[in-house]
Order: C-alpha cells, then sequence, then structure tokens
C-alpha cells in the first residue's frame, strides 16, 4: 500500500492510502469528536458529529468514513465545523435526560465532554422527551436507554467481535432504542466490553453501579493474570479496594478488550480467606508466627537438610502466578544452596475460547511462558511434578520451597506429590484453604494485583505489573519474602544478584512498557 | 399459527437467490405477513433459524418498517396518515370519525375481526390529504360522508 501525503489543519499528515481522515489526524494527535466511530469495529457513519472540512467539496464530510486522498485540505475546526458539532449536540441533548449528577458515566461521558465544548446552557426544546425503560441486559450489565445516543457500538461490537449478536436496534427516529432480544440476554465471556465502549452513561455495569465517582478512582496499568494471553489492563481502585478493571489497548496483547472473567478475576483473590499471617504447622496444627520466626525456621530447616543430605536434595517448585523476577530470584537462591530440581506449578487448563475478534487462552496463570522459561534459564531444566514425586519418594529430594499465588483452589492438589514423605516443606501462597497442602510453613504472599515485576504472556510479551494495594494484614510482597529467606540463609544472595534478577529482564528481552490507555 | 408449506418453499426459493443471509430478512418477512396477516413470536423465530441470524436481528428490522404487523389484524387494515400536510388538513378529525364509526380505538382490531385501525406517517398522497389507505387502496381527501360511503363499499372475502 502506498503512502497519502494531505494537510490536516495545516500540517502535513502521511498516511497509508485507505486510512480515514479520522484516523490520520489522531495519527498526529488531533482528535476529531465523534460517537459512532470506535478503533476496534466497523464505522457506520450514524453520529455525524465527526462532519470536517474539505476544501472543494460543497458539504461537509464524514471524516470516520471518508479515505484520505492525495493533496488533501482538511480543517477540523472552522466555524462551519463547530456550527455542525452545536447543531448536532442540540440533537442529542434535545431528548437526553441530563441527570449527569446520578450518572455513573459522568466525569468520563463524551457526550458531557462535548456538551462542555459545544452543547448550549439553554434548550430550546419545549417538547415532551420520549422517556425509556431501565432494561436489564445481562448479569452483570443495565441499559439505562433513556441515555443512549444509539451510536450502536455495542450492538456492533456483539456482531463483530464477540459475534454473539445480542442486541439490536428496535424501532426507529426518536424510538429508536437498543433491543436485548427476550431469550437471550447478554452473557457472552465479554460482555462487559459493552460497557466500556458505550460512550455515555447508557449501558452500566451493576458491579461498579454507584459505587464510586470516577474523579476518585485510581487507575494503575497492569497486566490481567487470569489467563496466559495477560491482557494489559487498567485496575480502578478507591482506597485500597479495586473497584473495577478495564482494558488497556494493546495490539500486541488484547488489542482493545478483555474477557469478563479476566475483568472480575480479582474477586478470584480478594475476599474471605485471604491469608494474612505466616503460620507453622505444628503438635497443635497450623498456628500464627511472626515474620522473624517463621523466616528463621525456613532457612534453618533448609540449611539442616542441605547439609545432611547435599545441596541436591533441596528442591523449589516455581508458579506461573508469581513474576519473572519472584521465579528468578527463586531459583537462583535455590541453586546458590547447590538445589538442581525444580519444577512449576502447571496452570489448571481448560480449552481456549475463540471469537471473531478475540481470544481468551485455556492456560490459567498470567505468566506461565515467563515463569517457564526463567526457570529453566537459571536452573538448566525443569521437573515435571510427577518426576519431582518421583524424587521424592526415593528420598533424593527431601525439602521442597514453592511459590504459590494462585487463586483459591488452583494450586493442582498435592495428595500425589508425596509432601509427607519430605522433612520440609514451605509455601508462599494467598489462601487458608491452602493449609491443605501439609506444609511445615506457610507464608502469607501477594495477590496478582499486589505485585511489582514483569511477566511473559503466551505469545512472548513482556509487561510490567503494577501493585495497586498492599497486601492484607501481614502478608508480604513475594519478592520480599524471599529476599528475607536469602538474608537469613547467610546472605549467598547480595546485592549484584538482585540487581542482576531486576536487570535482566529489561536486558534481556528487550522489556517495553505496555501500551497506553484506552480511550 | 404455522407457517404455511407454500409460505415456506417461496422462503428457501428466496433464500438461494439472496448473497447474505441478512438480505433477505425484509423480503422474508414480506413472506411471512402476506401469508399470515402478520408476524408472530413463533415466526420471528422461525426466519431467524431459517436465515441463521439472531432474532434480535430480525427484531430489528422487523421494528422498523411499520407496514409489518406483529398481532393478528382485522380483514380490513386502516391506516390513516398523521404526518404534516395531513394533521393540517384534519387527520384527528379523521381518526376520530373512523374511530366511532368502526367502534375500534386506535392501535385496535375490532372484536369481530374486521377492522384494524392504524396511524401511519406520510402515505406519499399529500396532494389528497386527509388521506388513508385500506388494504392496498389509497383514499382522499377525506371527509365524513366520503369516509361513510368508502365503509359502505367495501366487501368482505
Ligand atoms: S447503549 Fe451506549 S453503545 Fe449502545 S447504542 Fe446506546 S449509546 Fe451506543
Ligand atoms: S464518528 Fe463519524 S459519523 Fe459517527
Ligand atoms: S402527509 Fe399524509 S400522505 Fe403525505
Amino acid at each position: 500500500m502506498s503512502d497519502v501525503r494531505l494537510t490536516i489543519d495545516d500540517r502535513e499528515v502521511v498516511v497509508p492510502e485507505g486510512t480515514t481522515i479520522l484516523e490520520a489526524a489522531r495519527s498526529v494527535g488531533i482528535e476529531i469528536p465523534h460517537f459512532c466511530y470506535h478503533p476496534g469495529l466497523s464505522a457506520p457513519s450514524n453520529c455525524r458529529m465527526c462532519l470536517v472540512e474539505v476544501q472543494g467539496q460543497d458539504k461537509l464530510v464524514p471524516s470516520c468514513a471518508t479515505a484520505v486522498a492525495d493533496g488533501m485540505v482538511v480543517r477540523t475546526g472552522t466555524p462551519r465545523v463547530h456550527e455542525s458539532h452545536r447543531s448536532v449536540m442540540e440533537f442529542y441533548l434535545s431528548n437526553h435526560p441530563l441527570d449527569c449528577p446520578v450518572c455513573d458515566q459522568a466525569g468520563e461521558c463524551v457526550l458531557q465532554d462535548y456538551s462542555y465544548g459545544w452543547g448550549s446552557a439553554t434548550s430550546r426544546f419545549e417538547e415532551t422527551k420520549v422517556t425509556q425503560p431501565v432494561k436489564d441486559v445481562g448479569p452483570d450489565i443495565v441499559l439505562y436507554a433513556d441515555r443512549c445516543i444509539m451510536c450502536t457500538r455495542c450492538v456492533r461490537f456483539l456482531r463483530e467481535v464477540s459475534g454473539t449478536g445480542e442486541l439490536s436496534v428496535i424501532h426507529r427516529g426518536v424510538r429508536s432504542e437498543i433491543h436485548v432480544a427476550g431469550d437471550r440476554p447478554v452473557t457472552n465471556p465479554l460482555a462487559g466490553n459493552i460497557v466500556d465502549i458505550c460512550p455515555v452513561g447508557a449501558l452500566c455495569s451493576k458491579d461498579f453501579l454507584f459505587k464510586c465517582r470516577v474523579w476518585w478512582l485510581t487507575s494503575t496499568a497492569s497486566a490481567c493474570p487470569r489467563c496466559a494471553r495477560a491482557c494489559s489492563i487498567r485496575v480502578d481502585s478507591s482506597e485500597g479496594r479495586i473497584l473495577r478493571i478495564k482494558p488497556r489497548e494493546n495490539a500486541a496483547v488484547n488489542g482493545m478488550w478483555i474477557c469478563d472473567e479476566g475483568r472480575f478475576a480479582f474477586r478470584q483473590w480478594h475476599g474471605a480467606g485471604r491469608l494474612d499471617v505466616p503460620l507453622v504447622n505444628g503438635d497443635r496444627g497450623f498456628t500464627h508466627c511472626d515474620w522473624d520466626e517463621a523466616i528463621a525456621l525456613a532457612a534453618r530447616s533448609l540449611r539442616q537438610v542441605a547439609m545432611r543430605y547435599g545441596g541436591e536434595s533441596v528442591a523449589f517448585i516455581g508458579s506461573p502466578w508469581a513474576t519473572i523476577e519472584e521465579n528468578m530470584l527463586l531459583a537462583r537462591l535455590f541453586v546458590s544452596l547447590g538445589a538442581t530440581m525444580g519444577s512449576l506449578w502447571p496452570a489448571p487448563a481448560e480449552s481456549p475460547q475463540r471469537f471473531p475478534g478475540f481470544e481468551i487462552s485455556g492456560e490459567k496463570a498470567w505468566n506461565v511462558a515467563g515463569a517457564r522459561r526463567t526457570l529453566m534459564d537459571v536452573a538448566g531444566q525443569l521437573l515435571t511434578l510427577d518426576r519431582l514425586a518421583d524424587e521424592i519418594e526415593r528420598g533424593r529430594v527431601r525439602a521442597v520451597y514453592a511459590l504459590g499465588g494462585a487463586y483459591r483452589g488452583a494450586l493442582v492438589p498435592c495428595d500425589d506429590l508425596g509432601l509427607e514423605l519430605l522433612e520440609f516443606f514451605a509455601i508462599q501462597t494467598c489462601f487458608v484453604t491452602d493449609k491443605g497442602l501439609k506444609a511445615n510453613l506457610i507464608l502469607p504472599g501477594a495477590s496478582p494485583y499486589e505485585k511489582v515485576g514483569t511477566v511473559r504472556n503466551e505469545r512472548g510479551v513482556l509487561q510490567e505489573v503494577n501493585a495497586v494495594m498492599s497486601p492484607p494484614g501481614q502478608a508480604r510482597r513475594d519478592w520480599d519474602i524471599l529476599m528475607a529467606l536469602a538474608k537469613a540463609l547467610a546472605a549467598t544472595v547480595d546485592d549484584d544478584l538482585t540487581r542482576a534478577v531486576l536487570d535482566r529482564p529489561a536486558a534481556q528481552w528487550n522489556y517495553t512498557r505496555s501500551a497506553s490507555g484506552n480511550e | 399459527m404455522e407457517l404455511s408449506e407454500s409460505s415456506r418453499q417461496e422462503i428457501d426459493r428466496l433464500i438461494a437467490t439472496c448473497r447474505t443471509r441478512r438480505e433477505a430478512i425484509v423480503q422474508v418477512l414480506e413472506i411471512v405477513q402476506r401469508g399470515q396477516g402478520y408476524v408472530g413470536d413463533e415466526a420471528v423465530s422461525y426466519v431467524a433459524n431459517r436465515l441463521g441470524v439472531g432474532r434480535a436481528d430480525v427484531e430489528d428490522v422487523l421494528s422498523f418498517y411499520p407496514v409489518y404487523h406483529r398481532r393478528p389484524v382485522g380483514r380490513f387494515v386502516v391506516k390513516v396518515c398523521r404526518s404534516l400536510p395531513c394533521a393540517h388538513m384534519g387527520a384527528a378529525r379523521v381518526v376520530d370519525h373512523l374511530s366511532e364509526r368502526l367502534g375500534v380505538a386506535v392501535g385496535q382490531t375490532g372484536g369481530d375481526g374486521r377492522f384494524t385501525l392504524l396511524e401511519v406517517e406520510c402515505l406519499g398522497a399529500c396532494d389528497r390529504a386527509p388521506a388513508m389507505m385500506i388494504n392496498d387502496d389509497v383514499f382522499g381527501p377525506l371527509t365524513p360522508e366520503r369516509i361513510d360511503a368508502i365503509l359502505a363499499s367495501l366487501k368482505d372475502g
């Protein structure tokens, strides 16, 4: 495809043939107002908000549906264009409930923003507004049909990306409304995206509804822990609580979307049952202990086993829920103790779910690829859990130290592992229920939303992970626990090692920040 | 009500000639309505299944065109234009008169199943405003006397 050269607002723009004016303008940071256009969907050109002036053409043209041409001269801010924005806005607002004070979208509403630019403080519309109902659209989605501006983004998403087509437009003109065909509410696994792309407060998430004004939210860029795709996400929290998760646009990972499992994955880690104190297993079963005691016990036990049976008798298990750095620190620490055998918890496997415009991975942990590669890199080999069980049974492995961090119930049942044969087993994990693991020591670690580090997804893309909150109670980030253990093990891990661990992804794997915001 | 065999065959023939299934919706609905007089819920499901589209897509098209009826209608469907020119020329009086004579409210069908009275937008007969349509015929300009004469001339069967 050849390039086309044009001028937009006196700026030279060069874009590939076939690009629309709206996208060409975007590429140089000129934002043309629009409602119906969405970069991830087809362009029906129905909202008329994106009209611009093209030299030599009598009428204003819809920039979202007009391809650029060589030598085209486009103006996006002339009085005629602004006048058009004003009249389009008058139409939109004439029948709009103007209920911003009680609307969840206020603060991130395109209609509100454009009203600020081209709306009028008074209305000439004296007739009765058409009122429409609040409709239940799906398990997590409610439609305030009154606020809908009929951009049809939701309808197109369900036709083009999820391919499920639950919504359509019925009636016409001012009475048009988004319709849920009675027998099919929007339950598909990508449903939540329609809330994100609705430019107004028509489609709302029931989960987030009335919880928080959006301007009080703190947004943290991170990656989704739910599957090996590790979609780029934005975690919105307030006062240390996660209130909602939205996708960030990242062409290399998830495009523009995320699935609902990922959107609500935080519930799997947060809520009741989180482990928040170190637990030591003694005569009276599990009892609380403080960190110094716990770390000292781990160090003493590991050292004893290593001394008595040799370093090879100590093994480690990495985790696909832990970051690259955590897995690397774990492996290097144990290799420095003389360990030669390491393994990796398998992520739960489901079948992948494919949609016309998205795919959900069947490997249910974010850092499967990163953990495997890191552990291999450091240890040279990686045993399957079965092999490890074998080594335990033969008495060649006498102590195991593991990173867990899985969501509740996701760690494989360890009955077959022969943990009871070990002299020492410790695990850093998130849930009290992991007590079932017959460990000597359970250390409260961090959920994926409490970590800092890097993960590598199934396609090899590295992404930065950022902490949204601190771990609960006395729980600590897994990195910090490992560092404390390293110190207690006579500082075989020095600053150089930490630096090596921290720098390594950056140096070797061309670590890049994930792409920026979705709007 | 079951769709007749001949309607089903006609639908199959039509689908064979269409490039995309979506484009066939309008015409398939037309066939259904010609056969049954209206397009009910069962028919919507049938059409959606037959075309492999969602019910939502069928309802989308169906509700866009007021020509389609969602419920059974009378033998005579009386549509009175209420768009601007007709409104100026007294469409409201036409509606009142018809409603009284037929004993049917707007949007309703009489108990004897003879008449359905509807208000519609421009019939393209503005030159004869106020205008109405009874089944496939357009009448206008209407006066109470003219309406009575037209009603009297209607033959069942
Ligand atoms: S509900 Fe939202 S996304 Fe759907 S048509 Fe209305 S304004 Fe657009
Ligand atoms: S964005 Fe161009 S018409 Fe809606
Ligand atoms: S306005 Fe009534 S026929 Fe056109």
